[in-house]
């Protein structure tokens, strides 16, 4: 992962909440990251197509297309993408969802919620794979 | 002006209404002159004279085609209830208007309880009898029985010698209604329930049997149990991470294609009699289904909608549930009953009454709501097991039917209430359903419909989202 032309690595965050949006992308941009944002697997596979991001964060549960169904999809779009899973916004376990993500292929799962360092410390991780 | 409109319709017809045949017992000092206005009625005065001015010289438009039938005697029947009812009163006559009116005809509200109706082509006599139908079928809802003429007032618009239109009294209704009795099938069944119960909780009653047989003008086609297929729909248990619950439910199919599933395909102006031959079909299909899966030994459960139109009348209900006396107790224990169609804000005791009634045949009994019902405490103590709805019913994004959903899950959990999602046709609502912790899934997302049930299979995440292990 080389970063755009600017150097700093563009993360899609892809997450059907926004303050879920507003918090992760702060703490990626604090890390010095350049973040870009989606509220659908949907919206999130057309901002793949356009900005090629260096990276992808997604939920897993979302509305018009969840994270799962858009793991599938970027993986036959972009094999190799660096995709992070994060899920736990429901009121009962996710971590189904997340090994599911796994066998999907996603290079980290991480369960909600979790500390802002945790989610720097995926993206440090996924890096240098 | 909507009668202006209708005038102009008719107007560019060929053909005037059919010019209507002296009444049997026609009073001739009852005619109208042109020197004798409406007595006594402003309004209808008004009326007449509006109706003379629109059909600008064309009489003919009006003659015969135009009824004005009016309800204000019912004010009187209902006494000190009427404040509370008068809704839900002029509701069920709209509908049973709206039931009667071919695509061509029209009507419009005259008054508190009057209604001008335009019959784009009846004759008077079939316009009048016509009304005295409507008449008949709002007293059957509201009060369980006959109408008579002291319940309506049905006025007809004719023509005077001095080229005004008049809405002259059909002075003959007790003819009328006698004609209308001659002519239907009565059969040997009646429905009657409580007279009080129809309004509150609209169900109605109708002695639609009878009708079916008579009137060569009806506008539509009665339905048959045999003009849809019925089908079983996999009901996957998330917990069990097993498809163990098969729906059975109507389908209309075209070739090999299923068109429409569930309450889609039924059609949507179904009499309650003819709603009761549907349930009927679905549980006759369900026993017959379940009595072969015992036989060969297959393990599944067997669930069937039954709608609350046919629950609501004791008569019906009897009618139905009389197809389950030859299950026995193992059979009976594999069968679901799901009620559809409960009006807004059932009273528990009801609810209570017919999940009673359902329970000697069944192993549990399901109740589908809509998404924002907040009442479960009373759905808990009528005895039923879990609660549902479903997704393609409504008008919400799946962003808000998520929401909701979680909302709906929250409030049923904490009265105890089980919960099920029918109907959900994507995968990212399917995921939301089981994060959110329903209990149970149908739809097209999950699996495909088939012909008979089957026997229980294991069902995970997996075979949801198609990864092969």
């Amino acid at each position: 992962m080389t970063g755009n032309q600017s150097g700093a690595l563009r993360i899609l965050l892809i997450d059907d909440d926004e303050a879920v949006r507003q918090t992760v992308g702060m703490m990626l941009s604090d890390a010095g990251y350049e973040v870009i944002e989606a509220d659908n697997g949907k919206s999130g596979l057309r901002e793949i197509e356009s900005r090629s991001p260096d990276l992808v964060i997604s939920d897993l549960i979302m509305p018009d297309m969840g994270g799962i169904e858009a793991i599938q999809e970027i993986r036959k779009m972009q094999p190799g993408l660096p995709v992070i899973a994060i899920s736990g916004g429901g009121r009962t376990s996710n971590y189904e969802f997340l090994d599911i993500a796994e066998k999907l292929g996603a290079n980290a799962i991480l369960a909600k919620p979790f500390d802002p360092e945790e989610i720097v410390a995926a993206v440090e991780r996924v890096r240098r794979q | 002006m909507v009668l202006k409109r209708a005038m102009e319709l008719f107007g560019s017809r060929a053909d005037p209404a059919p010019a209507p045949r002296k009444r049997r017992h026609a009073d001739p000092a009852q005619q109208l002159s042109g020197n004798e206005p409406s007595p006594a009625d402003p309004d209808l005065s008004a009326l007449e004279n509006a109706l003379t001015k629109i059909s600008q010289g064309r009489t003919e438009l009006v003659t015969g085609r135009v009824q004005l039938l009016k309800f204000d005697r019912l004010r009187k029947r209902f006494g000190s209830k009427w404040d509370r009812l008068a809704d839900r009163v002029l509701m069920i006559i709209q509908m049973a208007i709206g039931r009667r009116l071919a695509d061509d005809d029209v009507f419009i509200r005259h008054g508190d309880l009057g209604f001008i109706i335009l019959f784009a082509s009846l004759s008077q006599e079939q316009a009048e009898l016509k009304c005295a139908l409507i008449a008949d079928e709002v007293a059957k809802r509201l009060f369980g029985s006959d109408v008579t003429s002291d319940d309506f007032e049905i006025r007809t618009a004719t023509t005077t010698v001095d080229g005004r239109i008049a809405l002259q009294r059909a002075d003959n209704l007790e003819d009328l209604l006698a004609e209308m009795a001659a002519q239907l099938d009565k059969t040997d069944v009646e429905f009657v329930t409580d007279p009080q119960t129809e309004v509150e909780d609209g169900s109605g009653i109708d002695n639609e049997q009878t009708e079916m047989s008579a009137l060569a003008y009806r506008e539509r086609t009665p339905f048959k149990a045999s003009d849809l297929d019925y089908v079983f729909q996999p009901v996957w248990d998330v917990s069990l991470k097993a498809l163990s619950t098969y729906g059975c439910m109507p389908a209309r199919r075209e070739n090999a294609r299923i068109l429409a599933l569930g309450e889609a395909a039924i059609p949507n102006d179904l009499l309650p009699l003819e709603m009761l031959e549907l349930d009927r079909a679905v549980l006759r299909t369900a026993v017959s289904e379940l009595m072969l899966a015992l036989d060969l030994q297959r393990k599944c459960l067997i669930s069937i909608p039954i709608h609350y139109s046919t629950l609501g009348s004791a008569q019906r209900r009897q009618l139905y549930l009389s197809e389950c006396r030859d299950l026995d107790d193992s059979g009976r224990t594999l069968l679901l009953f799901e009620i559809v169609g409960l009006p807004d804000g059932v009273p528990q005791s009801r609810l209570m009454e017919l999940s009673v009634s359902l329970r000697p045949f069944s192993r549990a009994v399901l109740a589908r709501c809509l998404v924002d019902e907040n009442d479960f405490q009373k759905y808990k103590a009528a005895g039923i097991t879990a609660v549902g709805f479903d997704a393609s019913a409504g008008a919400y994004s799946e962003a808000g039917l998520m929401k909701e959903m979680e909302k709906f899950v929250e409030r049923a959990e904490k009265h105890g209430l089980q919960t099920y999602l029918l109907g959900a046709s994507t995968l990212s609502l399917n995921a939301a359903a089981i994060a959110t912790g329903v209990t149970y899934l149908t739809g097209p997302a999950v699996t495909s419909v088939t012909d008979q049930p089957k026997n229980a299979v294991r069902f995970n995440l997996n075979d949801l989202f198609g990864i092969p292990t």
